[in-house]
């Protein structure tokens, strides 16, 4: 930027001298040319103040013209190219040079009029009357003389005629002295003088003698001098000629003099009147054009002054307003223009600081974006390549993303989505199970999809995503397929069930055996105790049978385990029905609650919470040998209610904790390990589990978690 | 504006010189190796405005030009010889006689006292074999060279400030070099 602003100044200096070379140049060969033309004609230039003052005034005129024309231009281009500042520059220099040139204008013209008016009076007509009138007077004076010395010229030459040539110069000197004659000059025809007399008064040059052998002769020449003569001549004969010459009346050449010095200024000041009028013309002129010269050039400076702030303003205003920011004015004043453009300057600082932090952000969000768009990338690649399906679904259900293996699962395409999934069949599978799911913030549900005559069991979990203001806007359903876990599992099941009724039956099978072998024996021995043995084997074998019918009944019981039928409820109620029976039952069990009054009411199935709640009490009063006491409180977490039973008994061991919930997992001697089982299973209907409370020592406790 | 003053100016000068005197027929003769011109203004050149410069008593001056040039191909003509008579009239309006003094190339030449104004008319009409120096220079044969003559009557100014002379303008003359 500095580089720039460098060779931009130089390039400036550079156009300033060829504009003030230029016209420089011009000015002196301008001069040249007057100074030559001048001399050719005066010989010395400034001999005439005429001239000097016309130079000047050439001088001052070119360069305003110059200046102006300079500036006329200048301002109509920038005012066409819409330069910054030119309008307010042309204005304001418009303004100065009128502000100049007009009231010196008027002057100028105020002052020839004034001068022309002035001058002409001094020439007035009785002015000039007088002045012609003494001379006229002279001139009369003047004339008699003349008129008088030709006749007596005329009478000498014929008097000198008549006189042969060799007495003629006797004959001048006795004119003179017997006469009016003041002087006599005799003289050949070659200007040589015969007779002077009085000799020395003065020389009369050959111009004068020639005329004498004129035809009109030499007619009363005045000869001014110490003494003064009026001179006439006349021919004499062929060969000579005479001049004779009177003496001017000293008193009346005094006059004379006088008279026609006065006239003689008179007619020079009239003759010069032109000129004087010019040169006073010409030095008004040239007052009045340095006046506008002077205005025009304050003005140009002023103006450059003021405007050139401004301009630099604008520019720099257009500089930021394409986003260069890397400038400052250079422009220093104590001034209110100075003001601003430090305030400028500061802004500008100011937004070069805010771009930069801008920019800064901007890098900053920009690679955050990137790492995110990576991650959404990864991730998205990572969700794709997951063996689980991944279901985006919008607040009102509709299914909005779907991964590679939920595309797979529910038989659709990218493009399908997310408009085509509600008219698929399958949808309103997925659609039901989630509005059980969705009453379970954790919840999980094995669901059966059939597609294109496959049927595939799956996991459905939902997560529910809030928004900022904390509001489910959107939920990811994850689809697991469990098809072959749960065909594996299921064989294993029954398995499991297959082996176990083997061992169960197997165990009451023996003694029935053993019972009906003795009986056949004793019967063919015809054994006198055969009626006991009778007895005693029936009896077994009934007692066996009827294990075996609990053993069937339990089974049935755990496999047929009726629906959750879920509505609100008190969760207090539920547990002091249960335990009523229990308190009167077992007079050494106390049990003591802790119930909150305004325990919120939760959605649950009474019969089978119920249920769970009885097994607990059971195994707990069961477990204390049946006295003790059994401690029941509810509390609540921003998800689940709990319901937490506690006792005094032995508690349960931590090897076991992992397995009670197993089915067919027991302790008990009697029983088929199924309570516990069908505890959890009730408990995950209902979306919520049952946990070991393992902060408790003093006996076993238990919690059950429900969801809120 | 200049360009348009320029004109005004030539304009003006043209006018002055069309309305004014011309020089009339040149003359010229060689006499022992030395070139006399002579030469004379046309009838009217004493205008009432020269007569009214005269007689008011200040000096008039009329000046005379003669030059003796070669003319050049594609520049300015050379001058050779150059003479400058100056006749300078000067009215007594007490004697009413008019002194005519004469200089030629500044030295005064010549003084007479005229009484009338035939007689200054007369005496300024023009030059009679003004000899011009020695033509020993000059090539003989040579065409190429003329003689010009210009007369100065009156000192003038145009729009009060331009200088502007009346004068006869320059009248050229072929030099057939012996």
């Amino acid at each position: 930027m500095d580089g720039k602003r460098t060779e931009n100044a130089i390039k400036d200096r550079g156009k300033r001298w060829i504009r003030l070379a230029l016209p420089a140049l011009l000015l002196v060969a301008g001069i040249g040319f007057i100074y030559h033309v001048i001399r050719s004609k005066e010989g010395h230039p400034f001999k005439n103040p005429l001239i000097v003052l016309a130079v000047i005034d050439i001088f001052l005129l070119v360069t305003l013209f110059y200046l102006l024309f300079r500036q006329l231009i200048k301002g109509y281009l920038q005012w066409r190219r819409v330069k910054e500042g030119a309008r307010i520059r042309t204005r304001l220099l418009t303004a100065f040079v009128l502000l100049g040139l007009i009231p010196s204008t008027l002057l100028l013209i105020s002052a020839v009029l004034m001068i022309e008016s002035a001058v002409d009076k001094w020439f007035t007509l009785p002015v000039h009357t007088v002045n012609e009138a003494g001379q006229r007077l002279v001139d009369a004076s003047l004339d008699l003389l003349r008129t008088g010395s030709a006749r007596r010229a005329d009478s000498v030459a014929k008097q000198l005629e008549a006189v042969p040539e060799d007495l003629q110069p006797s004959f001048v000197s006795h004119i003179v002295k017997g006469g009016d004659i003041d002087a006599v000059w005799l003289f050949g025809s070659d200007g040589a003088t015969i007779k002077e007399w009085p000799s020395g008064v003065m020389q009369v040059d050959a111009f004068k003698k020639r005329k004498c052998f004129s035809e009109d002769g030499l007619r009363g020449y005045i000869v001014l001098g110490d003494k003064s003569y009026v001179l006439s001549g006349s021919r004499v004969g062929s060969s000579r000629a005479v001049i004779v010459g009177y003496l001017l009346p000293e008193k009346m050449l005094t006059e004379a003099r006088f008279i026609a010095e006065n006239q003689k200024l008179y007619l020079q000041a009239k003759a010069e009147r032109q000129f004087f009028k010019i040169s006073m013309v010409s030095s008004f002129l040239a007052l009045t054009l340095a006046v506008i010269f002077a205005a025009v050039w304050i003005g140009m400076k002023l103006t450059r002054e003021i405007s050139k702030p401004l301009q630099l303003l604008l520019e720099g205003t257009e500089e930021v307003s394409r986003g260069n920011l890397d400038l400052a004015i250079p422009y220093e004043a104590k001034d209110e223009i100075g003001t601003v453009v430090s305030s400028f300057n500061k802004m500008v600082d100011d937004l070069k600081e805010s771009k930069r932090e801008i920019v800064k952000s901007n890098q900053e969000l920009r690679e955050a974006s990137e790492a995110a768009e990576r991650r959404r990338h990864y991730i998205e690649t990572l969700v794709e390549s997951l063996n689980v399906g991944i279901v985006s679904i919008g607040r009102d259900g509709e299914l909005l993303t779907a991964n590679n293996r939920a595309r797979e699962f529910l038989g659709l395409s990218k493009k399908d989505l997310p408009a085509k999934i509600v008219t698929l069949p399958v949808w309103q599978v997925i659609k039901d199970s989630l509005r059980d799911l969705s009453r379970h913030p954790e919840g999980r549900k094995e669901v059966t999809i059939s597609q294109r005559e496959e049927t595939r069991v799956m996991i459905a979990s939902l997560v529910p995503i809030s928004d900022a203001e904390g509001e489910v806007s959107r939920s990811i359903l994850i689809l697991e397929d469990v098809t072959d876990l749960s065909r594996t599992q299921r064989i294993a099941a029954w398995q499991e069930v297959a082996r176990r009724l083997a061992h169960e039956i197997k165990n009451p099978l023996t003694p029935i055996r053993l019972s009906a072998q003795r009986i056949r024996k004793k019967a063919r021995e015809g054994a006198e105790d055969l009626h006991e043995a009778i007895l005693e084997g029936t009896t077994t074998i009934e007692k066996e049978v009827e294990s075996m019918m609990l053993m069937v009944n339990e089974f049935s019981r755990f496999a047929r385990l009726p629906e959750v039928k879920l509505r609100w409820g008190s969760l207090s109620e539920l547990v002091l029905t249960s335990a009523a029976p229990y308190q009167n039952a077992y007079p050494k069990v106390r049990f003591s609650f802790d119930l909150p009054e305004a325990f919120p009411q939760v959605m649950f199935d009474h019969e089978q919470l119920e249920r769970v709640v009885k097994n607990l009490f059971e195994n707990s009063i069961e477990a204390m040998k049946m006295a003790g006491e059994i401690q029941v409180s509810l509390s609540m977490t921003d998800k689940w209610a709990c319901v937490s039973i506690r006792d005094t008994g032995p508690g349960i061991p931590h090897e076991i904790r992992e397995k009670m919930f197993l089915p067919y997992f027991s302790t008990k001697k009697k029983g088929m390990g199924l309570g516990m089982a069908i505890v959890a299973r009730i408990l995950e209907e209902h979306g919520g589990r049952i946990e070991v409370d393992g902060s408790y020592a003093g006996g076993a406790g238990m919690t059950i978690f429900l969801p809120r | 504006m200049r360009r348009s003053l320029a004109i005004l100016l030539l304009v003006a000068a043209f006018t002055v010189q069309a309305k004014g005197p011309k020089v009339g027929k040149i003359s010229c003769g060689f006499d022992n190796l030395h070139l006399f011109v002579t030469f004379s203004l046309s009838d009217g050149f004493l205008s009432q405005d020269v007569l009214d410069a005269i007689n008011s008593t200040k000096p008039t001056t009329f000046t005379y030009e003669v030059e003796v040039a070669k003319k050049r191909t594609g520049w300015f003509d050379k001058t050779i010889g150059r003479r400058v008579v100056e006749k300078t009239v000067t009215y007594d309006n007490l004697t009413r006689q008019y002194d005519l003094v004469t200089a030629v190339d500044g030295e005064e030449k010549e003084k007479i006292s005229l009484i009338s104004v035939e007689e200054v008319e007369e005496s300024l009409k023009g030059m009679t074999a003004l000899d011009m120096g020695s033509v020993v220079d000059l090539s003989p044969g040579e065409r190429a060279y003329y003689i010009r003559v210009r007369v100065t009557l009156l000192k003038n100014f145009v729009l009060w400030i331009i200088p502007s002379d009346e004068d006869t303008g320059w009248t050229e003359k072929e030099l057939k070099t012996p």
